[in-house]
């Protein structure tokens, strides 16, 4: 049940990047053209909107990147260091990442509050609506970090 | 607090959860908590203000568009048309295909802003043909790896982006000052396979045919004008380095769509999605690496360093070399992007204060970083090469020593002639100067 859910919340998140993506390719290339075509408006939003998108993407990304485990990382332990170590390294790593990801969620929801009654200067456009990916990351590292912790604890079973 | 004693809590937090597996980007920022607690000068979410602002610099937007114009132009076979070309021009020395090998990898280079794209694009095709023709896979393996590094010192290069974005320097005169440098890398590896070539008797790939290089020319010319396009769009002042990463997307698209046809639309969204993750978990450490490195700054930090490595600082090209050693050894174990994202902003100030040009600072930097993708344990592109062989990377060792040997040089020369890598930047952005 909660698999099937980290399954499909994670394809929703990939198909937004992919539009998101797309999108950022259209608006420099309209802010390109603005400047070199003359019947091409140099629209001010372009800047924005690019801004914008990109936090999305990286925050996103960001967060399937902790679902497949593709941050960059550094394997410094020997692999047979002992059952207990290695067990107590990941309670630690979890612990850890389970820290993080709260802070985030708190005070990404606190600065989410603050932009909202923000707007930017160019357009006037809700500083929340940039803002929000902050506690959007946050909230799906918590989901995807138990859906590790989960799959994790299971193999660790089996073995 | 005392600076003394933050560093050594931000440091050795930092070490102690990278040890624990938890990624660089995230131990970086779980690394600042204990000072933001301790200093109630510093609100947390000004943190998040930080990152926020660093993501506001344009250049950073080229990172993904570099990486996606390398992922379309692999898919759309550009790769092989450039082998057959570098076939036409090297095949005639000894050791012909490992000639090849070095002269698409430098091609290549000229067109992906990534060293592991260059080793995975070119090796899964160079590896087989060279082991077929009898070459040792241990010195296939190193000259494909070795190769490859020639990704990020030529222009473009994403890791010039993210040091740029962190540091502030200049991306246009970082390509520039790393084009004559990563030339001279692949021309040292190219003399180096003819002392092998000559050994160990390995063949000559092909006749010399001028009609060959004619037709395989024309067969590659479009996909080497990107280099031009990239280069030249960025000295003249017609574009900037990040309209200039999507002028190249756009003609990647072009080349593979239009042109040659050996692209398909519906596969688009996938390289779309594959270059997002990759750039994202990128530019995410960029993210916590600059609350990192704005915190280091908050609790004057740079200037305690500066203060503790006094002795160095009396001459320039002593202290270059302590930072390149500093950097072949963090390379050893540490990818370069998240090495730039840690190492860059501590070691900045102490470059600054003893005299060392910031491009000349980048450029040694980029370089002998890049050399920790061919050293083990974690030497990504030594890794990609050595799967794609299938041997243990162990086994490559030597030859690679050899090849790194050589580039060592090289780099040497650089650290110690600042006029290498800043001739060009001077000769045609000479207001930079």
């Amino acid at each position: 049940m909660f698999e099937t859910f980290i399954r499909i919340y994670k394809r929703i998140l990939e198909i937004l990047i992919m539009i998101l993506m797309t999108g950022l390719l259209i608006a420099v290339t309209l802010q390109i053209l603005g400047r070199y075509v003359p019947f091409i408006p140099r629209y001010i939003w372009t800047v924005e909107v690019v801004n914008i998108t990109l936090i999305w993407v990286i925050f996103l990304g960001a967060a399937i990147g902790v679902k497949e485990s593709r941050h960059f990382f550094v394997d410094f332990l020997p692999k047979n260091v002992g059952r207990g170590i290695e067990m107590t390294s990941r309670v630690l790593y979890y612990t850890l990442m389970f820290i993080i990801t709260g802070v985030f969620i708190y005070y990404g929801y606190r600065f989410f509050l603050m932009g909202y009654v923000q707007e930017s200067q160019a357009t006037g456009l809700n500083l929340g609506v940039v803002y929000l990916s902050v506690p959007v990351a946050g909230v799906s590292w918590l989901l995807f970090l138990t859906s590790n912790l989960i799959q994790e604890i299971r193999e660790r079973r089996h073995s | 607090m005392s600076a003394g004693l933050a560093f050594s809590i931000m440091f050795g937090l930092l070490v102690i959860f990278i040890i624990l597996r938890v990624p660089v980007s995230f131990s970086l920022a779980l690394a600042v908590l204990p000072i933001l607690f301790l200093e109630s000068r510093i609100p947390p979410i000004m943190m998040l203000q930080r990152m926020m602002t660093s993501y506001g610099s344009f250049i950073l937007l080229s990172v993904p568009f570099f990486l996606l114009a390398a992922n379309i132009m692999n898919a759309a076979g550009i790769t092989n048309r450039l082998i057959r070309f570098a076939k036409s021009i090297v095949g005639m020395l000894p050791g012909g295909l490992a000639h090849v090998n070095v002269i698409v990898s430098m091609l290549f280079a000229g067109i992906s802003g990534s060293s592991t794209a260059d080793a995975a694009g070119i090796g899964s095709i160079l590896i087989p043909a060279m082991i077929k023709e009898k070459y040792d896979k241990s010195f296939t393996v190193a000259v494909t790896a070795c190769s490859s590094v020639m990704g990020v010192i030529i222009p473009p290069s994403i890791n010039m982006i993210i040091w740029g974005g962190i540091l502030n320097t200049s991306v246009a005169a970082l390509f520039l000052a790393g084009l004559i440098p990563g030339v001279m890398i692949g021309l040292s590896q190219m003399l180096l396979v003819i002392f092998y070539a000559k050994r160990r008797g390995y063949p000559i790939e092909a006749k010399i045919d001028f009609k060959g290089i004619g037709r395989s020319g024309k067969e590659s010319v479009l996909a080497m004008f990107t280099p031009l396009i990239i280069i030249g769009g960025i000295v003249g002042g017609i574009v900037t380095p990040t309209e200039a990463s999507l002028v190249t997307v756009v003609y990647s698209l072009l080349l593979g769509l239009v042109i040659y046809h050996s692209l398909k639309l519906k596969e688009i969204p996938d390289h779309l999605l594959n270059t997002a993750k990759l750039a994202s978990i990128s530019l995410f450490a960029v993210g916590t690496s600059s609350i990192y490195g704005w915190v280091l700054a908050y609790l004057r930090i740079p200037g305690f360093l500066v203060s503790t490595l006094n002795f160095a600082l009396g001459s320039p090209t002593l202290l270059l070399f302590i930072i390149v050693i500093l950097f072949l050894l963090v390379g050893t174990f540490m990818d370069t992007i998240p090495a730039i994202v840690i190492m860059g902003p501590l070691l900045y100030p102490l470059a600054e204060s003893a005299g060392i040009h910031p491009l000349h600072f980048a450029i040694v930097g980029v370089i002998s970083l890049s050399f920790g993708l061919i050293t083990p344990p974690y030497g990504l592109c030594l890794l990609i090469a050595s799967d794609i062989a299938g041997i243990n990377s162990a086994e490559a060792l030597k030859d690679v020593g050899a090849f790194l040997f050589v580039m060592i040089i090289v780099l040497s020369l650089i650290v110690i002639f600042p006029g290498i890598a800043l001739w060009l930047p001077q000769l045609l952005l000479p207001q930079m100067f």
